[in-house]
């Protein structure tokens, strides 16, 4: 006897529910993922530093005027001669402390982006504070210029007139040595001779 | 009259093998590259730095928004209640990092100000959160 089988045709799994649910993974992290990484920057204040007792060197000082104009030690310098200042004095010492004082109405990011040229420079320890801009320094004028240079010279006439005259006799007086290069270089050849 | 057969060609499905490939690999790229961001309760637009190392961020966020909102660890406060709010979360560990989250329009004399007080409070590490350009 024979019996007919029913066979059953193959049909291939379909693949439309499993394309659905991979979109809505996409699309969700799509939606919800970030490529913003947040990092952060060790600060101190002025504050802190009193207890180490680090005695001697006073920290470097940057001004953040209100203006947009940063000073060096009370000097105005653009962002990149402040980087190669620091540089240099880092070269002395390198653990120089650095103080970033921020004026009136700046903003953070202002702010932030002084102090990331004090650490890409290599500064390990900076402290931030307020400042009033009561002591911000005072442009250099001509008039000022002129007055500091008579003032310069009156102190370079009284110099002049402090200093003693030799008389003829006390040069006379003095140890006689060879020092011009002239002289050093006749005796070199005459010892090589 | 001679009749021409004509070549009909089968009707064969989009083969959806391809795209499956793609899509997987997105999600997989999506999966590793991104980072799922955290809810956060007041959208802060950190300062720019190319500076600073990506750390953690530390275990006390104080954040302050761009109208001088102030929140620590995602409660809203007011600037008043910040030293006893940071004093009694420094009470366990002292030495826990505070990171402050700064917007970057903000004043910086607010900020300032702000670092003074947890500083007073006794917060000894101290660090601003930053983004890279």
């Amino acid at each position: 006897m024979y019996f007919a089988r029913n066979e059953r045709r193959t049909r291939p799994i379909p693949l439309t529910p499993l394309i659905d649910v991979v979109f809505l993974l996409i699309v969700f992290f799509m939606l919800s993922t970030t490529f913003i990484r947040i990092q952060a920057m060790e600060l101190g204040l002025p504050g802190n530093a009193e207890g180490k007792g680090v005695a001697g060197a006073s920290p470097l000082l940057i001004d953040v005027a209100g203006n947009g104009g940063v000073y060096w030690q009370r000097e105005l310098v653009l962002p990149t001669t402040l980087r190669m200042r620091l540089e240099t004095e880092l070269k002395r010492d390198p653990n120089r402390k650095v103080l970033v004082r921020s004026g009136k109405g700046i903003t953070v990011q202002k702010l932030v982006s002084v102090l990331d040229i004090v650490y890409l420079a290599g500064v390990k320890d900076v402290a931030v504070d307020k400042w009033d801009e009561g002591d911000l320094p005072v442009p250099v004028t001509p008039e000022a210029m002129e007055k500091e240079d008579k003032a310069l010279g009156k102190a370079i006439e009284q110099e002049e007139e402090n200093t003693p005259v030799l008389k003829q006799e006390e040069i006379d007086a003095l140890p006689k040595g060879r020092f011009t290069p002239q002289e050093q270089f006749e005796d070199m050849i005459e010892g090589l001779e | 009259m001679i009749e021409i057969e004509r070549t009909v060609k089968p009707v064969r499905e989009i083969s959806l093998i391809p795209l499956i490939n793609v899509v997987f690999l997105l999600l997989i790229f999506f999966l590793v590259a991104g980072t799922l961001d955290r809810f956060e309760v007041l959208r802060v637009d950190p300062p720019v730095a190319t500076a600073g190392d990506e750390v953690n961020q530390g275990p006390i966020v104080v954040v302050l928004g761009r109208y001088e909102e102030m929140l620590v660890d995602d409660s809203l406060i007011s600037p008043a209640e910040l030293g006893a709010e940071i004093k009694k979360r420094l009470k366990v560990r002292p030495d826990r990092m505070i990171t402050v989250k700064a917007d970057a329009r903000m004043k910086a004399d607010r900020l300032i100000e702000v670092l003074d007080d947890i500083n007073e409070a006794g917060g000894k590490t101290l660090t601003i959160a930053t983004q890279r350009p």
